[in-house]
């Protein structure tokens, strides 16, 4: 079987595992925290959206699919507040 | 038995061997919030130690997606589950944090591998409690992450959009490991041929070639599992801490000590490696300015990883910001909230220190602070705060200047055409 695709009967899969505490809460933090951390090390704002915006960065781009542009935006422009005022 | 303190547990534990303790002691601090997953240490690690024939699924240091992953599979959730097993609903902290530098987290009041094994009834009596994983474990290290596949029939290639890798709807981290070069490693306790050693001088444990015999008890001893047998010489390897780097031997030093290969490498420079002065009882002498002994001892900031094993691991981390508190103050102890209030909202002194992340590949033994102006004041997450733009310098073992940076740093971005280069 190719790598790539999934068998219900694989005993290596994961299945059905649910993780309790995925709040919005954690959501925004987490998605606070990236944009805190490329805003400090001298990030654009153009820049870390674009991050959000990219399929490969797993972690932004879950929050840009889940919550939008706006939300992101919103998140980036906090970031900015707290360290480019 | 012997009784032995651990620090990290803030009490005395019993250990096969007597307590001793090397002049220096290897220690890392990483900073979860800013490891983005790339694996470039994992494959630095490979390329320079694991790339021989029997060590195809020996990765020294390896980044797993927690809460998912795990390398080998499941390698926590099981040691956990056999602790839990042995002394249910016992394996608790009691209190927290404290300003006692003999239990800054507080006291375990559960049992560690070791204690644990005591009382362990199995078919063989076990040093250490512990379990040796199944090959199809080791197989695998990101199996089901979100680690990238090709695309079908093109080789080599990118599917642009993404879309089909593995999503997990949740929050998650990505954690770095590689052996924690431990105070009281369970691997050296299960040896039985005494060939696992912890060196005097830097506190590196290792495996001697010659005397092991492939046993594979320190593979199941090492609750972090980073002792790996290799199937081609039949005997035990791990992690050895790039120590000829450490010694000053590596032909770029100039005869100081620099990181390890993992370290250096880091692109998300997560990584801050150095050595730490011991005492005779194994507490960490004062060093004020050590980056290390600042960000464990003074800020604290970063904390052991599942201290409650009782390995006294030198491994350290800022624990990521967004993840569900319980299962941190698992992984990390007590102390997280505190760690992640300090980090979130850092003082002049931490934002300074978190400056000399990857800036060299020397291991920076002191650093000093000159004051800057300041530049803004703001609040941040609702508390005031001053931005300064402070310089940072780095000295090395003989205390020569290595770098300065300055808390706002100039930021280049290298044209596209030198992208690859050197
Ligand atoms: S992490 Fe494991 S292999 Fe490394 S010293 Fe500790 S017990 Fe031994
Ligand atoms: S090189 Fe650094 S950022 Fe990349 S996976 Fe390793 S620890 Fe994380």
């Amino acid at each position: 079987m190719p790598k790539d695709e999934f068998d219900p009967e694989d005993p290596m899969e994961l299945v059905g595992v649910e993780l309790p505490a995925g709040s919005e809460e954690g959501l925004r933090e987490m998605a606070l925290t990236f944009a805190e951390e490329f805003i400090r090390s001298g990030f654009s704002e153009d820049r870390v959206l674009a991050m959000f915006k990219n399929p490969f960065y797993q972690g932004p781009y879950l929050v840009w699919q889940a919550k939008g542009e706006v939300y992101v935006n919103q998140m980036i422009q906090q970031a900015k507040q707290m360290w480019r005022p | 038995m012997n009784q032995v303190y651990n620090w990290q547990i803030g009490r005395a534990m019993t250990y096969p061997h007597a307590e001793a303790h090397p002049k220096w002691q290897f220690a890392f601090c990483f900073n979860l919030n800013r490891c983005i997953g790339c694996q470039t240490c994992t494959m630095a690690c490979k390329s320079t130690w694991t790339f021989s024939k029997g060590q195809e699924f020996m990765w020294w240091n390896n980044v797993e997606t927690k809460p998912y992953g795990g390398y080998p599979q499941h390698w926590d959730v099981k040691i956990l589950a056999k602790l839990e097993e042995e002394n249910p609903d016992g394996q608790r902290w009691n209190g927290g944090p404290t300003q006692d530098p003999k239990k800054p987290y507080g006291v375990f009041q559960g049992k560690t591998i070791f204690e644990a094994a005591e009382k362990h009834i199995g078919l063989e009596p076990q040093r250490v409690l512990g379990y040796l994983p199944t090959d199809e474990e080791w197989r695998f290290p990101n199996i089901y992450e979100d680690t990238a596949v090709s695309k079908k029939g093109e080789p080599m290639s990118f599917d642009p959009e993404g879309v089909k890798l593995p999503e997990h709807k949740t929050w998650f981290f990505y954690l770095a490991r590689l052996c924690n070069h431990c105070s009281y490693p369970g691997c050296l306790a299960a040896c039985p041929r005494n060939a696992i050693y912890k060196r005097p001088e830097d506190g590196v444990v290792l495996i001697d070639q010659k005397r092991c015999r492939g046993y594979r008890k320190c593979v199941a001893a090492c609750p972090y599992k980073k002792s790996m047998y290799r199937p081609s010489t039949r005997v035990s390897e791990k992690c050895v801490a790039c120590y000829p780097r450490l010694e000053g031997k590596d032909p770029q030093s100039e005869g100081m000590p620099i990181e390890t290969r993992c370290m250096t490498s880091c692109i998300g420079q997560i990584r801050l490696q150095g050595l730490v002065k011991l005492a005779e009882d194994g507490s960490w002498v004062e060093d004020r300015t050590n980056p290390l002994y600042y960000l464990v001892k003074v800020a604290k900031v970063a904390l052991p990883l599942y201290p409650q094993f009782g390995t006294e691991p030198n491994g350290y981390y800022i624990p990521p910001r967004w993840v569900p508190r319980d299962y941190l103050k698992q992984m990390f102890g007590p102390s997280v909230d505190h760690a992640i209030e300090t980090y979130t909202v850092p003082d002049r002194e931490l934002l300074a220190v978190l400056q000399l992340y990857r800036r060299s590949k020397q291991i920076i033994y002191r650093y000093k602070i000159e004051e800057g102006p300041k530049v803004f004041e703001t609040q941040i997450h609702g508390r005031p705060f001053t931005l300064y733009n402070d310089t940072v310098i780095a000295y090395n073992k003989a205390n020569r200047e290595i770098f300065r940076t300055q808390v706002e740093e100039p930021f280049y971005v290298r044209p596209n055409i030198h992208q690859n280069s050197i």
